[in-house]
């Protein structure tokens, strides 16, 4: 008792008493992010870990004197954006504080010229979007969590949205950062469009899961809103034939904003949905969009290829509808997980196109006996493409075991076919114990970062496997 | 260096490395002694300059690399990873005693996949030789630095390397998807190749740009296209910087992706032959017939002449005044045809719209036909006893136009500059300064090249523009590192001293102080 009193005041000091926090909803709300296992859990009446404190920070400085509060003191401390993350990133620890970074949510600076703008991490994505649109110009960043995810969270965990083929990934848009060591020092990376003055420190933070230093502003790269947009749908015969179509576009050097290949057990629950009754096959969904006359050239393109690659035309309609409801999905799939012994997650790999269908095929195979499985394919590249399974079952025994088993089968069946084991959902705590084998010698590089940066292992420990 | 007593290293390279592929010999050392910085050249000139490479080896597989750095680490000798030695500033120059590492004996081709679109090599594989490999094949890699006959793809990730077409097929960083690299303490690394992970930190942009001092790059899996099926030559004259600056931001903020973008200032337009076969210094004069039947009556005269004009830089920067030639701009547009086509015609409305005067695809295929030949043209500078060197710096386009009259400007007080824009982007782009200047001993070279490197730095930093844009920091920039990464270099020092506590690699680099964080 007496220690959490020394600390809270302590706390109170940084933060004021508005923006501290012991209360027992608090602390249990913060406990977990939107992993299904902590949720599993959760509906069976576990108690999870919970943190002690939720700090909300309104200044680099405030964290500043958080961290080194920390590691004199020796407590953890979790950085927190807006919790939808799904692999236990964020996540209560017993004696931590959670560093809700929701507070510091402004745009700093907007430079037209340079087509730059420059916010605090805590800014809802939905909400930067929105406000870049007010004034003619998107960020490009659509992951299915925009409404409920942050800046620093997309930073953090290197997410990519669903228009990524087009717009880049999160590493693409951030030209530079400012953010808070374990130690407590603030450092801020040069704002250029590039430079070789020794590796590049973005690239170092970026995915770092908050184990190496909490982010606090980034400087991201934005672009006009578009001035047109064609939608595209197509069935394939087969996954292959959908692929192959894929492969070709991409190589031609085109950019599509959204390229989406659904495997036949999606395309039928994705058509019932539509109403289409007789369609087989494997729907690929491509839109286009940007300025006038480049989208032109690029359907017709697209058209092209996927019609030599022996796609079927099935008009706007398929690609239409996926473009209106494509956020609904996730808050669609929440009912399930509320019913008991149910299981629904979300498995995301990828691989080179040489890799991508052995990889498809044995994944699915692995996971079948535990589990309904579905897939669909995204985030093209002309190196290759990203496999995105949906899991769902009722489990038969105990939910938590059924749940570790699927996770094991799919894992490893992805490192023995050459996938990596994560395109952009990141590592957590739940793909830790696979993260050694996926880098091999490199994850002792990672050790040594984590050591060298954060020696008394008080930021986020546990995640990546890292200072468990 | 500790002085190796009980020890003995030539024996213990040739019995790894084997006899043949160990030399102590002086000729070796002189020339593994340095690359191609230019205030080395000009000590070399007048006989004020000493290798201080210990030896050379030259190893053919992985493994051998990996013994020779856990050796290192525990008998604590400095080594440098060296690819061609084209480097301009000093990165493979050894400053203390040190083993030079030579990895062009690892240079196959180890796996060409047409169907992923990728290639691995080992990395001692000079640039062109791999590009001839996979022109041969339909492909090509998309990386053209003028350096491409006499530089490594090793060398390219440790500096941070662009191409002349970054701007359509992106820099190394962008081209790299699998590495394989020794650590100084000798552990092997390897990222799988894929396009994109979430894994954590990309331990690949670890050693992009590491410069030989976190380890020696042995493999890397690289992106590659197919060769394109259109190639679109354009060039523009601009009635000055500003306008062009305006034009190539649009057209980079448009969506378009020019393969190559270069527009060159007043200056670099009229002398450096942009667009023109005999480019140089020597053309300026409009008498050329009589200038060349002089040169070649009277070689030595015309040389001093040449040398005393060219070290009162403030007469020749004032031609830019009298040269009313315009600002001359290439652009280049390649890949699916129809592509390239309204690529193409949407840059020429926005040169129009700026005010250009479209000139037709001939300067921009002369360009292209002389593109490596200019560097070649460098050397006959230093025969004249004047001396050449580049800056590249880069910034957002706000800053620009400031950016480039602040170097020029600081420059132009000591020699004659040249600048042209490339390397562009929808946030910002690259400024390439060329400056020629001469002295009347090398005490005066060597004060006049550090006042122009200072002046321009410094420039740099205030503006808050980047203090190389892809040629590095090696020992030119090296002393500049804190400043310009200033908060975030403590970063880079924890990294280094943790994964080389002996301190061996590649030292004096990057700005890293010789010894490790704890013993400072």
């Amino acid at each position: 008792m007496s220690l959490n009193l020394e600390r809270y005041y302590s706390l109170r000091d940084i933060f004021g008493p508005e923006r501290v926090s012991q209360y027992l909803s608090d602390k249990e709300d913060y406990s977990r992010d939107m992993w299904t296992r902590l949720a599993i859990q959760m509906r069976r009446g576990e108690r999870l870990e919970t943190p002690d404190f939720i700090v909300w920070p309104v200044s680099v400085d405030e964290i500043s004197k958080l961290l080194v509060l920390a590691n004199n003191k020796n407590f953890p401390v979790i950085p927190y954006g807006a919790g939808s993350g799904v692999c236990g990133g964020a996540v209560g620890i017993s004696g931590g504080v959670i560093c809700d970074m929701k507070r510091m949510d402004k745009i700093v600076d907007l430079n037209f010229e340079s087509m730059l703008a420059r916010v605090q991490v805590g800014v809802i994505g939905e909400n930067l979007e929105r406000e870049l649109n007010r004034r003619g110009f998107t960020l490009g960043h659509f992951p299915s969590s925009i409404y409920c995810a942050t800046v620093g969270g997309f930073v953090a965990t290197r997410s990519a949205g669903q228009a990524s083929t087009k717009y880049g990934k999160i590493e693409d848009m951030v030209t530079s950062l400012q953010a808070v060591l374990p130690n407590g020092t603030i450092i801020n990376t040069k704002a250029v469009p590039r430079k070789a003055t020794g590796p590049d420190i973005n690239s170092l933070i970026l995915g770092s899961e908050g184990a190496l230093a909490i982010v606090t502003e980034v400087t991201l790269k934005i672009k006009p809103l578009p001035e047109a947009r064609r939608f595209l749908s197509y069935t394939f015969s087969s996954v292959k034939s959908g692929l192959d179509a894929i492969r070709e576009f991409m190589q031609e050097g085109l950019k599509p904003a959204i390229v989406r290949l659904y495997d036949e057990t999606d395309t039928a629950i994705t058509m019932n949905a539509l109403g289409y009754e007789d369609i087989t096959g494997c729907l690929l969904i491509v839109i286009s969009e940007g300025r006038e006359k480049f989208v032109e050239v690029e359907s017709e393109l697209v058209n092209k290829l996927c019609t030599r690659a022996g796609g079927k035309d099935r008009g706007e309609r398929p690609a239409k509808h996926w473009f209106e409801h494509r956020y609904a999905i996730s808050y669609r799939q929440s009912p399930i997980m509320s019913s008991p012994k149910m299981i629904l997650d979300t498995i995301e790999v990828v691989a080179l196109w040489r890799d991508v269908e052995s990889l498809y095929v044995s994944m699915k195979s692995a996971i079948e006996p535990h589990a309904t499985v579905m897939a669909h394919f995204s985030h093209a590249y002309p190196e290759g493409i990203s496999i995105y399974f949906t899991v769902m079952t009722s489990a038969e025994g105990d939910e938590v075991r059924t749940y570790d088993d699927i996770w094991k089968a799919a894992m490893t069946a992805c490192l023995k076919s050459n996938g990596v084991i994560s395109h952009h959902h990141g590592i957590g705590r739940l793909k830790a114990q696979w993260l050694k084998a996926e880098l091999g010698e490199g994850y002792k590089l990672l050790t040594i970062l984590k050591k060298g940066l954060d020696p008394n292992n008080i930021l986020n420990p546990g995640v990546l496997g890292l200072g468990e | 260096m500790s002085d190796s007593t009980s020890f003995n290293l030539e024996e213990s390279l040739k019995k790894l490395f084997g006899q043949e592929n160990v030399s102590f010999d002086p000729l070796d050392l002189t020339l593994y002694g340095r690359d191609c910085m230019p205030t080395s050249i000009l000590k070399m000139q007048a006989g004020a300059w000493t290798s201080q490479a210990k030896c050379v080896v030259w190893p053919t597989e992985t493994r051998q690399i990996s013994e020779l750095l856990k050796l290192a680490q525990t008998k604590k000798f400095d080594v440098i990873p060296f690819g061609a030695g084209s480097g301009v500033c000093g990165g493979t120059e050894p400053v203390s005693p040190a083993v030079i590492v030579d990895m062009k004996r690892m240079d196959k081709v180890l796996d060409f996949d047409p169907y992923s679109k990728v290639v691995t090599v080992q990395c001692g594989i000079i640039l062109e030789h791999l590009e001839r490999y996979l022109n041969a094949r339909g492909h090509t890699l998309g990386h053209f630095p003028s350096s491409i006959y006499c530089c490594t793809v090793g060398g390219n990730l440790a500096t941070r390397s662009a191409g002349q077409m970054s701007s359509k097929y992106g820099k190394i960083e962008d081209m790299v998807i699998g590495l394989e690299v020794v650590m100084p303490t000798g552990s092997v690394v390897r990222v799988r190749p894929a396009p994109r992970r979430s894994t954590g930190p990309d331990l690949i942009q670890l050693f992009v740009g590491s410069e030989g001092t976190f380890g020696i790059i042995t493999e890397a899996t690289l992106r590659i296209w197919k060769l394109p099926e259109e190639r679109i030559f354009a060039a523009f004259k601009f009635p000055d910087v500003k306008s062009g600056i305006s034009a190539m931001r649009e057209i980079m903020q448009s969506d378009i992706k020019p393969s190559v973008v270069r527009f060159y200032d007043e200056l670099d337009t009229a002398f450096s032959g942009a667009g023109k076969e005999e480019g140089g210094i020597l053309d300026i004069l409009p008498i050329k017939e009589a200038a060349q039947l002089l040169r070649s009556i009277f070689p030595g005269l015309v040389r001093a002449a040449q040398r005393a004009v060219l070290s009162r830089a403030e007469l020749l920067n004032l031609i830019d005044k009298v040269v009313k030639e315009g600002c001359l701009m290439i652009l280049v547009f390649e890949g699916n045809r129809k592509l390239a086509k309204l690529e193409f015609e949407e840059a020429k409305n926005i040169c129009d719209k700026n005010g250009a005067e479209y000139l037709g695809p001939a300067p921009a295929q002369k360009w292209y036909q002389n593109r490596y030949s200019i560097s070649y043209k460098q050397s006959k500078v230093f025969y004249m006893g004047a001396f050449v060197d580049t800056i590249e710096v880069a910034t957002s386009w706000d800053k620009l136009s400031l950016l480039y009259s602040e170097i020029k400007a600081a420059i132009s007080r000591h020699a004659l500059v040249l600048a042209h824009f490339s390397h562009a982007y929808v946030d910002g782009c690259s400024i390439y300064f060329t400056f020629v200047t001469s002295g009347l001993s090398l005490e005066d070279r060597l004060k006049v090249h550090k006042e122009i490197w200072e002046s321009a730095m410094k420039a740099c930093l205030r503006v808050g523009a980047t203090i190389s844009h892809h040629h590095g920091v090696g020992l030119v920039r090296s002393s500049w590192m804190q400043e310009e990464l200033s908060s975030s270099f403590v970063i880079l020092d924890i990294i280094k001293s943790g994964i080389d506590p002996s301190g061996v690699m590649n030292p004096y680099k990057l700005g890293f102080d010789k010894r490790p964080l704890e013993e400072k």
